[in-house]
């Protein structure tokens, strides 16, 4: 079935990265939006907007029926769902298809499957793909999480099967944390997820993140693009990434793309997805989840693959074969991604709000900015505090990082606070450029990430900015004549 | 007269003088040469001592943002005198946000006694929920959001009657 306009049930920074492709594409769009996002770049670039409504603004961007009804009076006949949102969402998908509107993204089945965490993590062991040491079942109570932890080994990690996003899991190191984290994990579980099932495994660390990115069509090919490195991560929220990984070598890269398209085949795949691993210091690696959605970082595969991602979703929905085998994709230079968040990094990372009053997007061979927001945006705590991606590619992983940092440095957003500097200061560390790094880099540097103190000169600089823009500053009562100055007074 | 510039919580005293062709700025202990010139919209260019530097400006209220030297600043423009008188009414019996963020729940309602430490009502940010606690016993006076409402850093959330110490 031709695709001919799509609806993009997102909003931001990934909508406006969609429409981009059906331009390129001469597809038509239809944007969705809450009246917070009014103004939005993605609502101005679409062909079309609709409004939502909702009890709050997150909430309208959820309601499945709004969304439906917006693709029949537009006559859009698929949906974008982008990420987050109502991109995991098997109900969702299930009712576009009974609609008759194509989703542009892998079938319910196969949400439903990769959306639990036990029932994937058999599915994955099934199809040969390894997994982390620990019982691939849940565990009805606390005595079996025990007696499951006593078998594996502590440190170990008591997940939420429903869980995600870095919520519902915990580390125990001992029997007595086993059995009170068992508790609370499951009574987190409950009110998080409405699901309180929980099962144990070894807690691999110090760990990375890498992840494989993989393309299935609707006639049983699969191919992968590589992989992406994630593991500069705050929270469990990733901040950085790459692809390649600097860490693991040829032989390691292989198996883990064949590990992740014999997964993708077991559950009839379609669409872009993502294979979670995580990776320890001697490159063994084990299964984490399956994303069966776009990821944020998708972009840093695109530099280094050619390939737009959004594009090849498109053409699988509408039916079309990939076209083309593992060993025609190639792999060249190196990209690097930084999120732009609105939080202030120097205190405590709260989140940043307001108007941003001057935006101005960094340029230059190899820099690629995904962003949903412009000048005079209002920056709300309503969602989600990810405002823009800065992507750098180079030729080599040393080239990536010096153009993200010049990049980083020209990127002007003032009247909001975001992480520009933090992310500066990250791509400027050692350990970051040498490529050593893992999960818990972020924790273990705070102090030589923490911002210095401008030196005098600097902060001439930056006062004498801000004192000389202020009109009232240089009325003659601030002015102080010169033979007062002389004498070194200063006080009232 | 002078002027304070407050940036990362400090306060630095400012003070133009005269100089035969411009200004002077003084700065802590030392004076600089400076001249700020529009180039088009918020970019400027910014002499100091005989060295040019691009800087990107923007105001709102007393803040002033500034892009430079690769970053962005944020200062507060202040009044010294201003500043004195403002804090000597400190004191005040206001629950302001800690960070912006959305009401989740309310504990309590205009008109209620409440004691040290009682729930008065439950934010979320960051993703994250926070309780709200009372930090000294009294009535309360308002309560200015409703479930649901979302509130920049630094706003009022609940007031408590002022002197109420039962």
């Amino acid at each position: 079935m031709t695709i001919e306009k799509v609806l993009i049930a997102n909003r931001g920074e990934i909508a406006v990265r969609v429409i981009r492709t059906l331009r390129k594409d001469g597809v038509a769009s239809v944007a969705l939006f809450h009246e917070l996002d009014r103004n939005s770049p993605y609502v101005l670039m679409a062909d079309e907007a609709v409004e939502l409504t909702g009890q709050s603004p997150v909430a309208s961007y959820l309601d499945i029926a709004q969304v439906i009804t917006a693709c029949k009076n537009t006559g859009a006949n698929a949906v974008h769902p982008g990420f987050g949102f109502l991109s995991e969402n098997a109900e969702f998908a299930r009712k576009l298809e009974a609609e008759g509107i194509i989703f542009i993204g892998p079938t319910p089945e196969a949400i439903a499957a990769m959306g639990d965490k036990v029932v994937s993590k058999k599915i994955a062991s099934e199809a040969g793909v390894s997994t982390v040491p620990g019982l691939i079942d849940c565990v009805a109570d606390a005595q079996r999480a025990v007696e499951v932890a006593a078998d594996i080994g502590y440190p170990v990690m008591l997940k939420a099967s429903a869980g995600g996003g870095g919520k519902g899991m915990r580390i125990a190191t001992n029997e007595e944390e086993c059995r009170e984290f068992f508790e609370r994990t499951t009574r987190e579980a409950k009110s998080g997820f409405g699901d309180g099932r929980i099962f144990v495994e070894k807690f691999v660390s110090p760990a990375r993140h890498i992840e494989i990115q993989v393309l299935a069509d609707a006639h049983g090919n699969v191919v992968h693009l590589g992989e992406r490195e994630c593991s500069i991560q705050r929270r469990h929220q990733k901040v950085i990434e790459e692809a390649p990984s600097p860490f693991i070598d040829e032989k390691t890269r292989m198996q883990m793309g064949a590990q992740a398209v014999s997964l993708a085949k077991s559950v009839g795949y379609r669409s872009a997805g993502t294979v979670e691993f995580i990776v320890d210091g001697e490159q063994n690696f084990y299964f984490l989840e399956m994303n069966t959605r776009l990821q944020v970082e998708h972009p840093v595969t695109e530099m280094v693959t050619g390939i737009d991602i959004v594009r090849e979703q498109l053409r699988i929905a509408s039916g079309e074969p990939l076209g083309y085998g593992q060993e025609q994709i190639d792999f060249r230079g190196h990209a690097v991604e930084c999120r732009i968040y609105a939080e202030n990094a120097d205190e405590g990372f709260t989140p940043a709000t307001g108007e941003l009053l001057v935006y101005r997007e960094p340029s230059g061979e190899g820099i690629r900015i995904d962003s949903g927001i412009t000048n005079g945006s209002e920056i709300s705590s309503a969602f989600d505090p990810m405002l823009a991606k800065l992507i750098a590619y180079g030729s080599d992983r040393a080239e990536a990082i010096s153009k993200a940092r010049v990049a980083l440095k020209e990127f002007v957003l003032l009247g909001v606070t975001t992480n520009t500097a933090y992310l500066e200061r990250v791509l400027a560390h050692e350990c970051f450029k040498a490529g050593d790094f893992h999960t818990g880099f972020l924790e273990e540097k705070v102090e030589a990430l923490t911002k210095k103190a401008p030196s005098c000169v600097e902060l001439a600089i930056v006062v004498a900015a801000a004192a000389l823009s202020d009109p009232g500053f240089t009325d003659s009562r601030y002015v102080t004549a010169p033979h007062l100055a002389a004498i070194g007074e200063w006080s009232n | 007269m002078k002027l304070e510039v407050k940036l990362h919580d400090k306060f630095l005293p400012v003070a133009l003088i005269h100089a035969l062709d411009g200004y002077r700025l003084r700065l802590a202990d030392s004076d600089y040469e400076a001249e700020l010139v529009q180039v088009e919209g918020p970019l400027h260019r910014l002499s100091l001592d005989g060295r040019d530097h691009e800087v990107w400006l923007a105001a709102k209220g007393a803040a002033v943002f500034v892009h430079a030297l690769g970053q962005s600043w944020e200062l507060e423009l202040l009044d010294p005198i201003d500043r004195a008188a403002d804090e000597r009414s400190e004191g005040d019996s206001t629950v302001r946000a800690p960070m912006p963020g959305v009401v989740v729940q309310l504990d309590v309602s205009a008109g209620e006694e409440v004691a040290k430490g009682q729930p008065l009502l439950v934010i979320e940010s960051m993703k994250l929920e926070t309780l709200i606690t009372a930090k000294e016993a009294g009535v309360v006076e308002t309560v200015h959001l409703c479930v649901g409402e979302s509130f920049d850093k630094n706003l009022p959330l609940v007031t408590m009657q002022e002197g109420e110490c039962p």
